[in-house]
């Protein structure tokens, strides 16, 4: 009984507009928090884990060694590795593809790296025109890692101090 | 003093099997091949004189004897141990150039004992002017007809070879040396079965010291209990001493066991240029170092040594004066252990590495925190866990040095140059 | 003898006295780690990893090397035990490098395993660490030295197993290195042991360096076939490819080594020479088609030559030595079928009217008991490296051996003596043994050994064997094509029986026993190969033969086949001018590893084994083609789904035998100079010969042939010529008036004389 009393009267005060309008009117003065992607981004942790790279050594060296710890380690089998002994008897890579539809972004194969060559990088916007195409190459790979060496440079060392 | 190996040590070509013979040499020999001693008599004998091993164990001679298989079939082997080569040590040295008949008539019993008709005397490959005088008394006792087969009709046999080694301080861990005999690389064997049962080429076999082997003979011939009462309560007869280091006249001295350590020093001419004495290593370089307190009031037999902290050893003393400075001596050493281990088993072939290239690094000044805990860590992983004691050897020393000179390491480490010398 | 009881963490066991505390806590599942204790090798107690601690001893005790006693009580588990193996893992770790990362025996490191366990995560040493430099040991085992930790199993491997001590310990203390004595490095016949031993990546295999992690690769337990032994090995494949052999565990036969001809042969199989389709040849050019055009073909080509014109008589079948039980019965049983008995393997054969059946009547594991061995022709070190590891076992123990052979060959054993002499004198020996066992015995001599005379030699060797209670007879394969072959072996089967030896017959190598077994022999009415070959038959179903190294006469079965008006199916694994030569139709077969089937070594037992990997290509296992063309052929009884139905029927079949000449004939005493011809050891099977890191060891080289300066000079030959176009060896280890050729490569004249 009392409720229906209540409702009446907010019905026929207008309550719940004027209730809206109280938000339009404060949002129209605050500062504005939407950011316009892609013109602008919002920061991202350095502990992102976003598309992967492989990473090469200041002299060029590809540094993947072909240990298979992160094929190993894989918890999605989303890495196939096939190695073989480069003419300079040196271990190396053959075949080092990461299948995009597999893997689940857990950061295993980071971790497990002993000479830190496969990282994630901050990069979360990319996208494939053939089904096909999310299965990223040995060379993919160390071509992301070479457009972005600096700022993955650059996050490993943020995020060093915490490890 | 110099009553048994060195008796004959003033007399001209003391080495000659005529001066040996003139002071009753192969009176016993003789007496065994004429039948008149048997081989339970002997070892009764010696049993009594209470001689134990000079090498550095200590193992009572008559009872080790006594526990060869003596009427198995088949070859069995007496084996002298003169690779001598404990730094500090050089007794076995003189006995062989100046009393080689002692060593042989020794070894030509105890094959009559353990019926060993094959001996064999392991010389330290440096050695080369005592292996040519063993060799010549050898040549000597042929010619005289004391060694060879059925000798003097007697129905005895015993052929004796000496042996010459190569320069491995391993050699003288007595498995490594009967490897060495047989051609292979020197290298311990792990025991069991001991030598006794598989000895030289697997067959029964006895290894003694030179200076055990050179006593035997006067034992028999004056009586264990004159060689016995020589010494003191369970250290019979005397023992040759190696004196060396910072003292006026360094020099091997036969002395009655129980010889106060003072006394011993002052046989040496006491300390070069009038310095103090820091310390003593009573036993050879693997036994602990001793302060100078505690030596100067020690006795020189196995329960005095040991009841200041050390041990009697191969009677080397090295005799260090104040000028010395602890933390390059222990490096000395280690690097000596370094590079003398076989490498065989893993606790010494790395371990004395690692000791060695920490206090290396120690000595060049850059020694850090916890160096000091890293060795006494090292050398405790060390002991107890190798075939052979040479691991041991190694780890005992660093023990008794941080022990006894702890704070000398520390300034090394925290200034990176020697407390001692500045 | 009775057991005793002691004590292990509180557990009281039994064992015998004496026995190593190893193998008590082995055997009751106590784990205590190790390294350079290896069960089939002598003990060095040189790791210090496995002590324990034994109540009453001072000092932790090493395992492998405390023999137990009465009443000890033995703690694995407790403080001192423990801090004894720390240390000592904390010792080994300080040199060896941390580059498991890029190292081959990661994931299956003895090494990584046990510092899991006994190792700490901090290490305090900070000092530098060892590097050692390496040596090149030959094609098939890389080293890595840095890694090695001294357990010395590959030195003892060599001194106890391999018979040769290639490997040594130099240096000593922190310098010891693990190293080849010579530059030639390591050349053994069972060298790839080695890497199976190494606890560590020191010595991993050379051909699969680099290429994958244990834990990619499935493991099936398969037969090596290329000898009599039937060694068990482990195929490790990995997306359908063989990537490596390791040996599997097998007391009765192999106990736990392999030859290297059994661990590298895998090579082969992805050589580009294999044959992926089926062909066709139409007017003289071939064509690749399916399975059902060449199958077709095929049928259509025995049809119109031999069915059509009720001539099933002429067709002729042949299979290699190493096809397997399965394949050898369907074959035989499709020919029979046809109505044809002219059937048969002994390709290498000089003369099939002059051969002689001496049976082997000892297993592996006896012959180790043997107190005197007869080695007759053979040079088992290279032919059967298995079988002369057991002689050698043997020979340690004790057991005289003596040889006659017609080369002196390199024994990794003592011989009691050594009789060289050629082939045509060696029946004459053993007429002289067999007639001082007859005289011994009081056996009046029958009428052929009337006038032989005794040599010394003969006399001595009878000597051995009768004062012998257990002795062996070996017969080699360097007598089968000599003159008086079958004279031979009759002897050497007569003074067995009245010796009480048992014999053992190596002269056919790899799967031959099964191909008497299952009747792979011209019936009565058959003819065999040498016959075939002159008879100009119609047709020919040849099984993975390649006539330039199987045949003896391989000039006269080359021109055989090469016949316009015959039609020749050809079973082959690998491609070969030859074959497509005179082929009409070849198919391609399964090789070793991607066939089920079955292979029955000296022992006599059957060891079956399923296909470790499917065949590349449109190949097929062989007994499934034939399963299909007798289906097609419309023959009955080829109602077969997998090849262990095969093996079923097989077993109930009666033993079929064909007809020797049991002849003793010493009349035949030319003068002629005898050629003994072999294929070398790594050239016996197509496999073998393309697997590239074998023909590169110092025995796949093997192609010389050895004679003495007046042999050449009697053939024209000098060192630097070639005789039957492989290079002249002038040795005086072959015996007078005799040739020795090891051939790897396929010759036109081979064993011509």
């Amino acid at each position: 009984m009392i409720d229906n009393i209540k409702k009446l009267v907010k019905d026929f005060t207008l309550g719940e507009l004027r209730g809206g309008m109280k938000i339009t009117a404060t949002e129209l003065v605050n500062k504005k928090i939407t950011v316009q992607y892609p013109e602008e981004k919002t920061p991202i942790s350095p502990r992102f884990r976003g598309l992967h790279a492989l990473r090469r050594y200041p002299n060029g060296e590809e540094r993947c060694i072909a240990c298979k710890l992160c094929e190993a380690t894989c918890p999605a089998n989303a890495i196939t590795i096939e190695s073989e002994m480069r003419d300079d008897g040196t271990r190396r890579t053959t075949k080092y593809d990461i299948d995009l539809f597999k893997c689940i972004f857990c950061g295993f194969c980071e971790e497990a790296c002993p000479v830190d060559a496969i990282v994630e990088t901050q990069i979360f916007d990319y996208a494939f025109s053939s089904r096909s195409g999310s299965v990223i190459t040995k060379e993919r790979l160390l071509e992301v890692g070479d457009k972005n060496e600096k700022s993955i440079n650059q996050t490993k060392l943020e995020d060093a101090k915490y490890r | 003093m110099n009553e048994v190996c060195f008796k004959n040590l003033d007399k001209k070509d003391s080495w000659s099997l005529a001066v040996y013979e003139a002071s009753g040499g192969y009176s016993v020999w003789r007496k065994i091949l004429r039948g008149e001693l048997t081989p339970e008599q002997i070892i009764d004998e010696l049993k009594a004189s209470g001689l134990r091993g000079r090498g550095g164990a200590g193992f009572p001679t008559g009872l080790k004897w006594s526990f060869m298989p003596r009427n198995s079939a088949g070859q069995k082997y007496v084996v002298c141990n003169s690779d001598e080569g404990e730094p500090g040590t050089c007794k076995d040295r003189d006995i062989l150039r100046y009393n080689p008949h002692a060593v042989i008539e020794g070894m030509a019993i105890g094959g009559f004992v353990m019926n060993a008709t094959t001996g064999y005397n392991y010389i330290r490959g440096e050695f080369i002017e005592p292996f040519n005088r063993f060799e010549g008394a050898l040549k000597e006792a042929y010619a005289a007809g004391l060694l060879g087969e059925n000798i003097s009709d007697s129905g005895v046999d015993f052929n004796l070879y000496a042996h010459l080694g190569a320069g491995a301080y391993v050699c003288g861990e007595e498995t490594a040396l009967l490897e060495s005999i047989e051609g292979k690389k020197g290298q311990p064997r792990f025991k069991p079965p001991f030598p006794a049962n598989v000895g030289l080429y697997g067959k029964p076999t006895t290894i003694n010291n030179t200076e055990s082997f050179a006593s035997v003979a006067d034992i028999l011939s004056k009586g264990g209990k004159w060689f016995a009462d020589l010494g003191v309560e369970n250290s019979g007869g005397c023992k040759l001493f190696s004196v060396s280091g910072h003292v006026k006249n360094p020099a091997n001295f036969e002395v009655s066991m129980g010889t106060p350590f003072k006394d011993l020093l002052e046989m040496a001419g006491g300390m070069r240029d009038g310095a103090k004495l820091k310390a003593v290593i009573p036993g050879g370089s693997s036994t602990p170092v001793l302060t100078a307190d505690v030596a100067m009031a020690m006795t020189m037999d196995y329960d005095g040594i040991e009841k200041a902290g050390s041990m009697l050893g191969a009677g080397s003393v090295i005799v260090m004066d104040e000028s010395t400075c602890m933390v390059e001596t222990l490096t000395r050493l280690a690097h000596f252990y370094y590079d003398e281990s076989c490498g065989q088993c893993t606790p010494c072939r790395e371990g004395t590495g690692w000791l060695y290239r920490a206090l290396k690094r120690i000595t060049d000044g850059n020694g850090k925190d916890g160096d000091i805990e890293l060795l006494l860590n090292v050398q405790d992983k060390i002991m107890g866990n190798t075939i052979c004691a040479l691991g041991d050897a190694a780890a005992m020393p660093v023990e008794s040095f941080l022990r006894n000179f702890r704070e000398e390491f520390e300034y090394y480490i925290e200034h990176g140059k020697s407390m001692v010398k500045g | 003898m009775a057991k005793i009881e002691i004590e292990i963490d509180g557990k009281m066991v039994r064992a015998k006295p004496g026995e190593m505390l190893i193998s008590v806590t082995d055997r009751e599942g106590i784990s205590v780690p190790r390294f350079c204790y290896h069960k089939k090798l002598s003990v060095a107690a040189s790791c210090r990893m496995c002590l324990v601690d034994v109540e009453g001893a001072p000092k932790p005790q090493p395992a492998c090397s405390t023999p137990i006693s009465e009443g000890m009580k033995i703690h694995t588990q407790n403080e001192k035990s423990k801090s004894s193996q720390k240390a000592v893992m904390e010792f080994l770790l300080i040199n060896h490098p941390l580059d498991c990362p890029i190292c081959d025996q990661g994931g299956e490191c003895e090494l990584q395993d046990v510092a899991v366990e006994y190792g700490s995560d901090v290490s305090c040493f900070s000092e530098g660490k060892r590097i050692v430099a390496d040596n090149d040991i030959g094609p098939l085992i890389q080293t890595d030295m840095t890694r090695c930790i001294h357990c010395t199993r590959c030195v003892r491997f060599g001194a106890e197993i391999a018979g040769i001590m290639e490997m040594g310990g130099t240096g000593r203390g922190d310098h010891l290195k693990i190293e080849p004595f010579l530059t030639e490095g390591v050349t053994s016949e069972l060298s790839g042991n080695m890497i199976d031993v190494c606890p560590v990546g020191a010595l991993t295999s050379k051909p699969f360096r680099y290429e994958l992690r244990s834990w990619q690769m499935n493991s099936t337990s398969t037969i090596a076939r290329h000898d009599l032994v039937g060694s068990n090995i482990n195929a490790q494949t990995y997306k359908g490819n063989v990537k490596r052999v390791v040996s599997g565990d097998n007391d009765a036969v192999n106990e736990t080594w392999i030859s290297d001809r059994d661990r590298f042969s895998y090579e082969g199989l992805s050589h580009e020479n294999r044959l992926l389709e089926p062909q066709i040849k139409i007017e003289g050019q071939w064509k690749e088609v399916g399975w059902h055009v060449a199958l077709d073909y095929a049928v259509k080509g025995l049809t119109s030559n031999i069915l059509n014109n009720h001539q099933s008589d002429q067709l002729g079948v042949m299979a290699s030595k190493t096809s397997t039980v399965e394949e050898f019965y369907l074959l035989q049983k499709i020919a029979r079928e046809i109505g044809s008995e002219n059937i048969d393997y002994r390709l290498n054969i000089k003369n099939l009217d002059n051969t002689a059946k001496l049976e082997s009547n000892i297993k592996l594991g006896g012959l180790e008991g043997v107190d005197h061995a007869l080695i007759v022709g053979s040079n088992p070190r290279l032919e059967q490296p298995m079988i002369n590891h057991r002689l050698r076992k043997a020979s340690l123990n004790g057991t005289s051996v003596d040889v006659i052979n017609s080369m002196k060959f390199d024994f990794n054993y003592q011989l009691n003596s050594e009789n060289i002499i050629a082939p045509n004198q060696i029946a004459s020996t053993l007429a002289g043994v067999l007639s001082s066992v007859l005289a011994s015995v009081s056996i009046e001599l029958p009428d052929y050994l009337q006038s032989i005379k005794v040599s010394k030699e003969s006399a001595s060797i009878a000597e051995k064997l009768n004062n012998s209670d257990n002795s062996v007879i070996v017969l080699g394969e360097h007598v089968v094509n000599a003159e008086n072959s079958a004279t031979i072996v009759n002897l050497i089967a007569q003074i067995a029986k009245h010796t009480n030896s048992t014999t053992l017959n190596l002269s056919t190598t790899a799967n031959s026993l099964a191909a008497e077994l299952t009747g792979f022999v011209p019936g009565s009415k058959g003819m065999n190969v040498n016959a075939m070959l002159e008879s100009d038959l119609k047709a020919y179903i040849l099984l993975d033969i390649y006539p330039e190294y199987d045949f003896h006469h391989a000039d006269k079965a080359i021109d055989a086949l090469n016949d316009k008006d015959n039609f020749v199916i050809s079973l082959n694994g690998f491609k070969n001018d030859i074959v497509s030569e005179y082929s009409d139709v070849i198919l391609p077969i399964a090789a070793f590893y991607e066939t089920s089937g079955t292979h029955i070594n000296i022992n006599g037992d059957m060891q079956s084994f399923a296909a470790s990997v499917v065949a590349p290509g449109e190949s097929k296992p062989a007994w499934k083609v034939f399963k299909v063309l007798a289906d097609l052929l419309k023959l009955p009884g080829f109602n077969y789904v997998d090849s262990t139905q095969i093996t079923e029927e097989v077993s109930h079949q009666a033993h079929n035998n064909h007809l020797h000449n049991e002849n003793i004939d010493l009349s035949i005493t030319s003068d002629n100079i005898n050629i003994i011809w072999q294929q070398s050891p790594y050239s016996i099977d197509a496999l073998l010969r393309h697997s590239g890191s074998l023909q590169q060891t110092k025995i796949g080289k093997l192609n010389f042939a050895y004679m003495n300066a007046s042999v050449a000079k009697d053939l024209g030959v000098s060192a630097d010529s070639k005789y039957l176009g492989v290079p002249v060896v002038i040795t005086d280890a072959v015996a007078d008036r005799c040739v020795f050729v090891n051939a790897n490569k396929a010759t036109q004249t081979g064993g011509e004389s």
